[in-house]
């Protein structure tokens, strides 16, 4: 699992890589909550474009995530989920619970509008 | 050995509404249209091929009772929920009340939903009979006195004519009941509840429910996983959503068909039966849970393993194992 971290004007975009699953979600989890602790109160979007798939560990990581940025004032959304990236969400009822969006330009346009 | 769902809910009992009847009615007659039907037999198989299982069935609303069929003369059952009183009335009729039988009942908890049904479970008014309840909890006999005495219910549990015995268990320590090892397994729930890995035949079904796996420690996680080993059937808890148990409920007690998923995967169970459904949940969405719970299997399933087969219980289901369900 790669991770990158770009610090954009309105947000933070945090990409993952590969699968997030039993194997690699600790270390995900561990980045994803620095990024949080470094960016308090900021939006940050996960952007999924290159996860191939997604367990419930790495479900909840990303919920971890999403309550850290809501306890500390910012936001936590993801964009461009892969298909079966999407139906786990689905079949999850994650899509209910975090903020998706079809792609980063849909993200920051939310982020404006709040 | 042989499992019989008595009651699949978790919670609360439900009863389907008439809206709900109607809708299925209007959904099967719209299919027959421009049909005809040679006799009995023809409809039967119109209603188990031709129509959506939601639309032919119900999932049913009794809470918590499956009963454990090894071929014992004595009956087992998984908890006492509103389930147990069909299973009475069966017991009336089958035996009357003149022929003694012997009734061994593991307890998940006591939370009210598991223990409802014993006012209304009809054998436990015969002398003669005799009724062992296993628990691992400290004193469950308080909590069966309690809920059958005034104010909760007008006939107190001192009136019950059956030798009913509270049998103390321990996590990890099998006992011998009505043909069957049986060993329980501490669950995180709150005010604990008991899973019990049922042994008879060289088959094997675990009774699971009101169990929440929080995967926050790989240990805890280890040891469901050795107790769901290599298992012919596990009925899991999957009440809620994953999304709602790590939200919204969490910390109440209950787990997903995510879960169920990936814990029966890795302990390579032959199948999973999801139980414990959550109230609210009518027929067509707890169909549309199954399919999905399916598809996720399919995704998750290491490449080359065979496949989990995955249900979703009904009241009246039976499962035989490892042969094909006949509910």
């Amino acid at each position: 699992m790669q991770l990158t971290v770009e610090r954009r004007e309105r947000a933070v975009v945090v990409t993952p890589s590969g699968r997030l699953d039993q194997t690699t979600v600790p270390d995900f989890q561990a980045r994803l909550l620095e990024v949080l602790d470094e960016t308090s109160g900021s939006a940050v979007i996960v952007d999924m474009a290159q996860v191939e798939f997604i367990s419930s560990v790495g479900l909840r990581a990303l919920n971890i995530g999403f309550k850290k940025s809501k306890a500390g004032g910012g936001s936590l959304s993801v964009v461009a989920l892969r298909p079966i990236v999407r139906e786990v969400f689905s079949i999850s009822r994650f899509d209910k619970v975090l903020a998706v969006h079809e792609d980063l330009n849909a993200a920051l346009a939310a982020v404006d509008a709040t | 050995m042989k499992v019989k769902i008595w009651g699949c809910r978790g919670s609360l009992p439900v009863a389907m509404t008439s809206a709900a009847v109607r809708e299925k009615i209007k959904r099967a007659v719209q299919a027959a249209q421009g049909r005809t039907f040679d006799g009995e037999a023809d409809l039967d198989r119109f209603l188990d091929q031709d129509l959506p299982w939601p639309v032919a069935n119900t999932y049913g609303g009794s809470t918590a009772c499956i009963e454990v069929d090894t071929g014992d003369a004595d009956y087992i059952l998984c908890d006492l929920g509103s389930g147990v009183r069909e299973f009475g009335v069966r017991m009336m009729v089958e035996h009357g009340p003149t022929k003694p039988q012997t009734y061994h009942v593991f307890l998940s908890h006591l939370h009210w939903d598991h223990i409802m049904g014993f006012p209304f479970f009809p054998p436990a008014f015969i002398p003669g009979n005799t009724i062992r309840i296993y628990s691992c909890h400290p004193d469950p006999e308080a909590s069966f006195r309690k809920q059958q005495s005034e104010p909760n219910f007008p006939v107190d549990f001192s009136v019950l004519g059956a030798d009913i015995q509270f049998v103390p268990m321990t996590p990890g320590e099998p006992v011998s009941a009505g043909g069957a090892t049986v060993t329980a397994k501490l669950q995180n729930h709150a005010g604990d509840s008991y899973g019990y890995r049922f042994e008879s035949g060289g088959r094997s079904f675990v009774y699971a429910t009101d169990s929440e796996h929080k995967q926050k420690n790989a240990e805890e996680t280890q040891a469901v996983v050795a107790f769901f080993k290599d298992a012919d059937l596990v009925a899991f808890d999957a009440q809620y959503s994953l999304a709602e148990a790590v939200s919204l409920k969490e910390d109440w007690g209950h787990s997903s068909n995510v879960i169920g998923v990936e814990l029966c995967l890795e302990a390579r169970v032959k199948h999973l039966l999801m139980i414990h459904h959550e109230p609210v949940l009518g027929d067509e969405a707890l169909y549309r849970i199954l399919e999905e719970t399916l598809r996720y299997e399919e995704l998750m399933r290491p490449e080359g393993a065979a496949p989990l087969r995955i249900s979703s219980a009904f009241d009246g289901m039976v499962l035989s194992l490892p042969e094909e369900s006949d509910g």
